[in-house]
């Protein structure tokens, strides 16, 4: 009775304190532009959510997609990636032409004439700057090693061994860029997308010092869009740049980027057209279906260049998942299916390493290449019990205790450690105990220790070729530190993959990749992926032409603008 | 008062020196390092170099004695996590959104409170005396962070549910931003305010003064702000100090929820990113605002009153 009351008089406050406030409020709605259909509103303006802060402008320095976001939109780089709805397209930008030679070792590209925001012209020595100044081990650039391992005398200036003289990135005149490649890298024109290859005005670097890329006044900008407000921690508001090389098709007069980190307020702001666009998973995404279907909202749905995945540890000192049938014994007993759809409740099952939509040359990677899991029709339990016996272990799997490492304590994580365990448990009929780190760092350090048996991550690619995902597996990376979670070492993928390297001929790659994949997933067995991750996006049907690449921006607003705003 | 003063100044820097140390050890045991979190995908080797620059390599009470030296000299460090990013940049650029919040929501939250306070006190056992006591309750079993959902849930499209006013405006530029969070985080204070008020004017109406004041043909309004309030705010100020410094420094949840530029958001974010330099730059902020509130607070107690006197002052 005490607790109906109080409630009710908890309720009654709430309704006067939104009535008096209500009322106070009226005039607070702006005024919108134009709203007649069939041609642009007049005012052009768009408002996107960053889900983390925005850290640097300093293109050399940013790791996240938030700064990186912010520095695509604002500079332009050689190429632009856009997305035509399926995937992602290369659209020449900084760059009006480029020639490789014959053997593929020699990039030359010809600069279009365009101009950083000060006016001054953008030249060839501005991308030497800039990708040098990547490469410098003083930057301690967190993105150089994509390019340090592909261009001459990079990797050793990176690791500060050789000098800079001998990085082969050379401005041959004011219009002319050239660059010479360790081995013919079929993906080079994939990576000229990142943030960290955009051209950057040595005169402006110096003059900001250390702290270049935390007051955006202080830089030049040669994109659509230019920087007008940081509010760290807030918003990132940007106006059109006038003086851009292709400004006539920049519609947008203002873009704000708020940071919205609880995705509950998100989802919030977007009711209430706060926001004019939000990605959404779960229970928001099936009610924005349904706004959707009554044609309220615009649906467009993808997938992130991302997989989640179990790993073992093939290194595992309790010798049980040093065994391969028994790694594969665990990959087989996840039921994928079920597991996604009622536990993890975003994506689709994986049975192969690399995600739809990642390209090989022109092609979709998984359009050509089956998921190899697919084809695999063992018994887990059989599988278990022969591996067992390999392994020295006896044939009761009762007696096996395996530990289960999980990353963090939120529930989330949680409900999938102890579905993963209970498929397990019934399955194998092995004991499985689960072990929480309180956060990511610590986790990371029990990793590179190799303390754990079992445990599961998500790795989101850098670049759109199948190599993003591959090269990270080999013997170097699975040192402390390094990629290689599962510990796996074959020094026949190593080889492979150093013939990838070399390899020009994408049917030859490919052929090659899915070899690799089939390794590492059904022969050594080191990792089981259960999941790719989609991304769903929903915005306003007044917004037009967003894009949301695979690769790049988060937001690709390039073109963007809205028409029929009320 | 001027010794007491000094001696107060003294202990400050001592208490701030334990408080520094303890934090730089406990960072250092956590497992786990800021190169790990951010350059996670670099090759090993590039990454023990980098180790190297930033010195994670040597021995940590090198280390610490490096960093006192910087600190005395007035240098807190550089973000690892955000390159290029000073240490007291962020507190500059992000502590006015907090205190702006917390000082709102404390304001709010006082004045509300203690008229909630003095109502039930005087309307002891009657409707009031239970829908305050009933609030207060609340207020103090709801996180402010239940509050702030429920607040966006049904005024959001009212007011903003993100955003905060630009760098550049006023202090009191964007007040429409400021509505929901400083609803959500005065609920807190209007709850303990409340209950503190209650309490202590009840015990003040009993005492004889009251009586006199009364018989006296004292007018109402003149005996509750002359007598009753006077005596029965000090337990208030007793709190007031150390809540206003952990309101403007501790309001994480709440500032994430909003979008809100402020200080506790980054807090919590740099001991994820295990960003040593931010975490030692804003435990040492937050421990001088919390120590300053206590000195402020004793100081105050001397002018509300004066029946407390400093010791070694002479009577």
């Amino acid at each position: 009775m005490k607790k109906h009351k109080l409630l009710a008089l908890f309720l009654a406050l709430v309704m006067v304190v939104s009535l008096v406030l209500s009322g106070c409020n009226k005039n607070q709605t702006a005024p919108q532009g134009d709203t007649g259909s069939g041609k642009p509103d007049a005012d052009q303006h768009l408002s996107l959510p960053l889900v983390a802060d925005v850290r640097t402008l300093d293109s050399s320095k940013a790791t996240d997609l938030y700064s990186a976001t912010v520095q695509l939109e604002t500079q332009e780089g050689l190429i632009r990636v856009r997305n035509d709805g399926k995937k992602d397209t290369i659209e020449k930008a900084g760059a009006k032409d480029w020639k490789v030679s014959d053997d593929g070792l020699t990039w030359t590209f010809t600069l279009r004439d365009y101009k950083w925001s000060d006016g001054k012209p953008v030249t060839a020595g501005d991308y030497e700057y800039a990708w040098k100044r990547l490469l410098n081990p003083e930057t301690k650039s967190g993105y150089a090693y994509l390019i340090a391992p592909v261009i001459k005398g990079a990797e050793d200036y990176n690791a500060g061994k050789g000098k800079v003289e001998d990085v082969k990135i050379t401005a041959k005149d004011d219009k002319t860029l050239v660059v010479e490649l360790v081995h013919p890298t079929a993906y080079f024109d994939k990576l000229l997308g990142m943030q960290g290859l955009l051209p950057l005005r040595k005169d402006i670097v110096e003059a900001a010092g250390e702290t270049y890329g935390q007051d955006p006044s202080k830089l030049v900008y040669c994109g659509p869009y230019t920087v007008s407000e940081w509010t760290k921690g807030s918003k990132v508001v940007l106006k059109k740049n006038p003086s851009y090389w292709d400004a006539d098709n920049v519609k947008l007069a203002t873009v704000e980027l708020p940071v919205v980190i609880d995705l509950n307020a998100r989802m919030k702001a977007f009711d209430t057209k706060q926001i004019d666009a939000v990605g959404a998973k779960g229970e928001f995404k099936e009610q924005y279906k349904k706004l959707a279907d009554e044609k309220k909202l615009v649906w467009t749905s993808g997938f992130e260049p991302s997989t989640n995945y179990v790993f073992f540890n093939c290194k595992d000192k309790n010798g049980i998942f040093t065994n391969r049938n028994i790694r594969m014994a665990f990959s087989l007993a996840i039921d994928r299916e079920t597991y996604v759809k009622n536990v993890v409740k975003f994506g689709v099952p994986a049975y192969g390493w690399a995600p739809y939509e990642l390209m090989i040359g022109n092609d979709q990677f998984r359009d050509k290449v089956k998921e190899p899991l697919k084809e695999v029709k063992d018994d887990p339990k059989e599988l278990l019990l022969k591996g067992m016996q390999e392994a020295g272990l006896g044939n009761d799997p009762s007696k096996i205790t395996v530990t289960y490492l999980n990353s963090s304590t939120d529930a989330d994580a949680r409900s999938q450690a102890e579905a993963l365990q209970n498929m397990w448990q019934e399955k194998l009929g092995v004991k499985v105990k689960i072990e929480a780190t309180t956060d990511f760092p610590q986790f990371l350090d029990r990793i590179d220790q190799e303390q754990f048996q079992v445990s599961a991550m998500a790795w989101i690619g850098d670049y759109n070729d199948p190599m993003t995902f591959f090269d990270m597996w080999t013997i170097p990376n699975a040192a402390p530190g390094g990629n290689n979670s599962a510990k796996y070492e074959s020094k026949e993928y190593d080889a492979l993959i150093d013939k990838l390297m070399q390899e020009q001929d994408e049917s030859k790659r490919l052929e090659m990749f899915a070899q690799a994949e089939k390794m590492l997933v059904v022969d050594a067995a080191a990792i089981a992926p259960y999941s790719f991750r989609d991304k769903d996006t929903f915005r306003y049907p007044y917004v037009k032409d967003l894009g949301t690449p695979l690769f790049g921006p988060i937001w690709d607003f390039k073109t963007a603008y809205t028409q029929g705003r009320e | 008062m001027f010794r007491y003063i000094l001696k107060r100044l003294g202990y400050m820097v001592i208490t701030m020196w334990v408080v520094i140390t303890i934090t730089f050890f406990l960072m250092n045991t956590l497992p786990g390092n800021p190169i790990e979190v951010e350059m996670r995908k670099l090759p090993p080797q590039i990454k023990k170099n980098i180790m190297h620059q930033y010195g994670f390599d040597r021995p940590i009470h090198e280390r610490y004695v490096i960093y006192l030296q910087n600190l005395l000299k007035g240098d807190m460090g550089e973000s690892i996590s955000t390159p290029g990013l000073k240490a007291r940049t962020v507190i500059a650029e992000r502590f006015p959104a907090s205190a702006r919040l917390g000082l709102q929501s404390v304001f709010i939250g006082l004045i509300i409170g203690l008229v909630l306070g003095i109502l039930a006190a005087f309307n002891r056992n009657t409707w009031i005396d239970y829908l305050v006591i009933g609030v207060a309750i609340l207020g103090v079993s709801v996180p402010n962070f239940v509050i702030a959902a429920l607040l966006q849930q049904f005024l959001g499209g009212i007011f903003p549910v993100i955003g905060w006013a630009s760098k550049k405006a006023s202090w009191f530029a964007g007040l429409k931003y400021t509505v929901l969070p400083t609803i959500a985080l005065s609920f807190t204070s209007i709850a303990t305010y409340a209950r503190y008020m209650r309490t202590s004017v009840l015990d003040v109406i009993n005492q004889d003064y009251i009586l006199t004041a009364k018989s006296k043909g004292v007018p109402a309004v003149g005996v509750v702000c002359k007598h009753i309030l006077r005596n029965a705010i000090l337990p208030i100020v007793t709190i007031l100090g150390p809540q206003i410094a952990s309101i403007i420094t501790g309001t994480f949840i709440v500032e994430m929820m909003f979008s809100i530029p402020g200080l506790g958001q980054y807090y919590v974010e740099s001991i994820t990113n295990r960003d040593y330099t931010m975490i030692m730059a804003t435990t040492i902020f937050f421990a001088f605002l919390f120590i300053a509130s206590l000195l402020v607070v004793d100081l105050l107690y001397t002018v509300i009153d004066p029946r407390i006197r400093i010791t070694g002052e002479k009577r």
